[in-house]
């Protein structure tokens, strides 16, 4: 029998607005059929719409982990909120009446079906694989002579900055740098479009003294970026045949979004692996011109952290799903792991949720490290790279999270060792000003999740605090 | 590793990066620094590293080789710093973090989805249309239960939008239960503005404990030294404290008219002696109209006793002295406004009864003396006993527009044909109101008959009319020639409702307001006639309308002439033809003309669908 919860409906959601749409229509009674395959792997209805014909809408879940829903109804967003207000009627216990499974979803499910098995049979070489995709090594070529040659102008631009100094930078230099931006991305350098807008910001902004410590870094970091970059092209259109490079970050840098197919060959996939969501938060990047959903999850089983990003271009909003809190354990079959540092980034397609139970809070505390000292020496290892990730995400135990005499915070470890606890700037949001109204019993004995970051100015390694964990109770500092 | 070194290279590579590496050759600053990195550079690699990146900087060189020479020593000497960031903190407490007792708010849950959130804060960090709805929803949905959402609660209260700061100190704060009076006052800025006042209001609405002594010496402060609009906020939270007794006193003898009225406000919640004492004098004095606001809402059972006391004695005196009794009466009346005491009463009943023994009531206007009847009517009409329904009458058989107080008593306590025969009497000629009265009545009972407000009036149910109201209203209706009485209480089974409808609907067509047409046409709808009836005396309407006049058509009304009965399609076609025919107005015949066509194509789809008929 199907198992749907609220939760798992709303996490299908593309966005707030269609839950509460899908909410609605259940509320307000709009569904004139309710019908459940007898496998019970289909639900399927009518629901009223404005026009004379109702829209005839399903959602199968022959692959439990990947939910297709299907609806007769002109919306772009799937599931639409018809499909929404069927699993949400399903989930309130409405009454749904057996019947057989419409022939128009047959022949779907049959035709996905034989896709499957021709797939399946690729794989296991009884059928010839598909054609591999050929490389046009004139057509690469000509791109990485594009993409050095952008390299070098983004140099020359840099150089010339930094002579001139970042005291004289004025509106028309930020002007300046913004129109290279949108050059570099025409020559294939989209990491590196993203990385001078942000530099563009960074000096359009406010503050000046903060601002010249962040783009003094910014300005070595694509300094550091150049310099990798551009042996990493070179040996490349010295070998057209190379792979790209699995191992680091270089790839992405350079505006390469990795394909799932590629991280399979890498060999960049765990399978059968549950994720427990410990943070999550939404911000607006405005270097990418993009909204990002950053959710940090630990591996059960396991201390790694990992991130899932979802990039939602500010054109695309309206048409892309829109990540969300997610309280329950995702059980996911395969998961792509991307190159990098300490909080990789992960993507999986489908997973099958469940609730939290006492052994996974248990699997927090024992993937917590105990020592400060231990958890700072890698970050620190991170940091020492300068294209590395400069947030890096670690579970720390905590005897007792405690108030300094200078008005401030620090987690104060098993072993006594302290760690200064303070806001980042990386994240858009402050959380230690809710420290004080926690129940103070959660802050003892308990563990954090906490993002560091370097602060060049004073020199101190700083922790933000963004979950608390303790016994039964998961607190959110952040989402 | 020498940290201090390091330190001093990055500042004067940052000083280089704001500068311009141009100005770097022979820096002194930077070339002080290259001996030092060299000798450390013995013992380990990077230093030196750092010692030719400096040398490289200050030395003879290319402009852009120098730029490339600061990113080079730059980035190099971040990777260094990274590795070396301090998280020690010194002076850390034994105890974990805590907000201080009495500012706790427990029950903060941290279980709402980012979505969730997201959308409150978007929409509190926002401005434009629709927000106050968003705010609202949320509330309701237990959003502010969120610890994360507490933040947002308090900038509510400073929001630009007032409907949404209101929200935010009337209800959305208070909910955080007594906490969040602690936690306010702790973040109080006492020179503030319109914000922080609120923040006081929150903290009057839910009071701070009994044993706080730092938020109530944080009050006393803000009290004393505040700026003017928060001292008359903080002074009236104070009424709580019996310690702040002399300064209350004190505050309620200032120059400045606010601080005065928060002071009366704070004296009436401490109702002490010496509270009562000097809320007496004010009431007594000049002060009195402010006093009186100010006690409105908050009125001691004690002090009420002596207002209505004093009260009873000033509608006691007699006015030949040439005082003006109305300014000596509103400012009590207001204070007794909300008051709930045996003594007031009596003494309403007893005005009510014996009207000649309060002579300063007799010698007001017409119009104060109504103002001051209409209270007491009002605080009868609470009570909803019998007895206070034959004071209100009382009252009502001297001041007519009370009937709008007695009516609904009545309702409440008797049933529908007891009411009817309470003011008409059992033959409906020899009704106990006067003409006057009855004028009354009509207006009464039409509001009662047409529920919501002015503009979205709508006739009852049919059911409700029939069951609440006694058939022999519609008879009175219909002698006193009431359109809209008789079109709100019109039901089956009265013999003259039709007769009457007929003569009435030449007027309702001809010079009948909106009100009357959409009354009438309410009532077509409701199940009061058979389908010829209805039919018939919805023709009559149409035809009684003046097509050539001014009255617009109304679009219900084409509407429904579009739908009338199958059957019905022929007659109505000739009909309008008929009154076409008679219409000046070109847009109104063209109109009506349409109206005839599209029943025309009514008719000739239903003879294809159903040949038979034919």
């Amino acid at each position: 029998m199907l198992q749907l919860t609220a939760s798992h409906i709303d996490s299908l959601a593309p966005n707030a607005a269609a839950a509460k749409n899908g909410r609605d229509l259940v509320k307000k009674n709009k569904f004139v059929k309710l019908n459940v395959s007898e496998e019970g792997n289909l639900l399927f209805g009518e629901c009223l719409g404005s026009g004379k014909s109702n829209y005839v809408c399903s959602v199968d879940f022959v692959v439990p982990e990947n939910p297709v829903s299907r609806c007769s109804c002109p919306s772009r967003q799937f599931p639409c909120k018809h499909a929404l207000g069927l699993m949400y009627a399903y989930a309130d216990g409405l009454t749904f009446e057996q019947a057989s499974v419409p022939d128009d979803i047959a022949s779907k499910r049959e035709k996905a079906e034989k896709r499957e098995e021709t797939k399946a049979k690729r794989e296991s070489g009884e059928l010839p694989p598909a054609k591999p995709k050929k490389v046009n090594k004139a057509a690469l070529k000509k791109k990485i002579g594009q993409q050095l040659e952008a390299l070098d102008e983004l140099e020359k631009l840099v150089l010339s900055i930094v002579r001139g100094g970042l005291g004289t930078i004025d509106a028309r230099t930020i002007k300046t740098l913004n129109e290279h931006a949108k050059r570099l991305g025409s020559s294939y350098l989209t990491g590196a479009e993203n990385e001078l807008r942000r530099l563009a910001l960074l000096l359009g902004q406010d503050d000046q003294e903060t601002a010249y410590t962040y783009a003094s870094e910014q300005l070595a970091l694509l300094n550091a970026f150049i310099k990798k970059g551009r042996s990493y092209l070179q040996s490349k259109e010295e070998d057209p045949e190379l792979k790209p490079d699995a191992e680091s970050t270089i790839e992405e840098w350079l505006g390469h979004a990795w394909q799932l197919a590629e991280l399979r060959e890498a060999g960049r996939v765990s399978e059968q692996v549950q994720l427990l969501q410990l943070a999550f938060y939404c911000y607006q990047d405005e270097a990418r011109k993009e909204f990002v959903d950053t959710g940090f999850w630990l591996e059960l089983g396991s201390d790694r952290i990992h991130r899932t990003v979802q990039y939602r271009p500010f054109k695309a909003v309206k048409y892309m799903k829109e990540e969300d809190s997610f309280f329950s354990v995702a059980q996911i079959s395969e998961l792509y792991r991307y190159p990098g540092g300490m909080n990789a980034r992960v993507r999986f397609e489908g997973m099958i949720p469940r609730e939290v139970n006492q052994a996974d809070r248990e699997a927090v505390r024992s993937a917590a490290s105990p020592s400060i000292a231990d958890a700072v020496k890698a970050v620190k290892n991170q940091l020492k790279d300068p294209l590395a990730d400069r947030a890096p995400v670690v579970l720390l135990q905590a005897a007792r999270i405690a108030p300094t005499e200078e008005g401030t915070y620090a987690l104060v470890d098993p072993s006594g060792a302290t760690l200064e606890l303070g806001d980042i700037y990386r994240l858009p949001q402050r959380t230690t000003p809710l420290l004080p109204l926690i129940d103070p019993n959660l802050l003892e004995d308990c563990c954090v999740l906490a993002m560091f970051e370097h602060r060049m100015d004073t020199g101190r390694l700083v922790a933000q605090p963004l979950t608390l964990i303790r016994g039964d109770e998961i607190t959110r500092l952040l989402y | 590793m020498s940290l201090s070194i390091l330190e001093q290279l990055q500042s004067e590579l940052r000083r280089l990066y704001i500068a311009g590496s141009d100005l770097a050759a022979d820096d002194y600053r930077l070339k002080r620094l290259e001996p030092e990195l060299r000798e450390r550079g013995e013992r380990a690699p990077v230093f030196k590293r750092l010692a030719e990146g400096v040398a490289a900087l200050t030395g003879p060189a290319q402009p852009e080789e120098r730029a490339a020479a600061l990113q080079d020593v730059s980035l190099l000497l971040n990777s260094v710093l990274s590795t070396q960031g301090n998280t020690e903190v010194g002076n850390v407490g034994e105890a974990p973090v805590s907000a201080r007792a009495e500012s706790r708010l427990p029950g903060l849950v941290t279980d709402r989805s980012s979505r969730e959130l997201a959308e409150l804060r978007q929409t509190l960090s926002s401005s434009g249309s629709g927000r106050y709805e968003v705010v609202k929803s949320a509330y309701d949905n237990g959003l502010f239960r969120d610890l994360r959402s507490l933040p947002l609660a308090l900038r509510a209260l400073g929001d630009p939008y007032s409907e949404i700061s209101d929200l935010a100190a009337e209800r959305i704060l208070p909910d955080y239960g007594p906490g969040i009076a602690a936690l306010l006052l702790d973040g109080l800025d006492i020179q503030g503005g319109r914000e922080e006042e609120r923040k006081l209001q929150v903290v009057q609405r839910v009071g701070i404990g009994p044993d706080d002594r730092i938020s109530l010496e944080k009050l006393i402060r803000a009290a004393e030294e505040g700026a003017d609009k928060i001292r008359i906020s903080a002074i009236a939270c104070l009424g709580a404290d019996p310690s702040q007794e002399e300064k209350l006193l004190e505050w309620s003898r200032e120059k400045k008219k606010l601080v005065r009225k928060s002071a009366y406000e704070a004296l009436s919640i401490l109702d002490s002696e010496a509270a009562r004492e000097r809320l007496y004098e004010a009431m007594t004095g000049p002060d009195a109209p402010l006093a009186a606001e100010a006690l409105a809402g908050s009125l001691s059972p004690g002090l009420a006793e002596t207002l209505i006391w004093l009260f009873e004695e000033r509608l006691r005196k007699s006015t030949e002295d040439g005082s003006r009794p109305y300014d000596d009466l509103a400012p009590l009346l207001i204070a007794l406004g909300k008051a709930n005491h045996t003594a007031l009463e009596s003494l309403y009943t007893d005005i009510a009864l014996n009207p000649s023994a309060y002579p300063s009531l007799l010698a007001l206007g017409e119009r104060e003396r109504g103002w001051i009847l209409g209270y007491a009517a009002a605080y009868l009409q609470r009570l909803r006993t019998f007895e206070a329904l034959e004071s209100v009458e009382r009252l009502a058989f001297r001041h007519p527009l009370l009937l709008r107080n007695a009516i609904p008593m009545a309702r409440e306590l008797l049933s529908p044909s007891e009411v009817y025969e309470r003011y008409m009497g059992t033959n409906g000629e020899s009704s106990r109101l006067s003409s006057a009265l009855q004028s009354v009545l009509v207006l009464v009972l039409r509001n009662k008959l047409y529920a919501g407000n002015l503009q979205r009036e709508k006739r009852l149910p049919q059911a409700e009319i029939e069951a609440e109201w006694d058939p022999r209203w519609l008879d009175w209706a219909i002698e006193q020639d009431h359109v809209q009485l008789v079109t709100g209480l019109a039901r089956p089974g009265n013999d003259r409702l039709i007769p009457y409808l007929h003569q009435a609907v030449r007027r309702i067509g001809r010079v009948g307001s909106w009100d009357d047409i959409r009354y009438y046409l309410d009532m077509l709808e409701a199940d009061v006639f058979d389908e010829d009836t209805r039919y018939d005396l919805f023709m009559r309407l149409i035809e009684a309308r003046n097509w050539n006049g001014d009255p617009a058509m109304v679009f219900r009304e084409l509407d429904l002439l579009r739908r009338v009965p199958a059957e019905r399609i022929d007659e109505t076609i000739r009909r309008l033809e008929v009154l076409i025919e008679g219409i000046s107005i070109s847009y109104k015949k063209k109109t009506l003309q349409e109206v005839v066509d599209a029943l025309r194509a009514r008719r000739s789809v239903k003879r294809s669908e159903d040949p038979a008929d034919e």
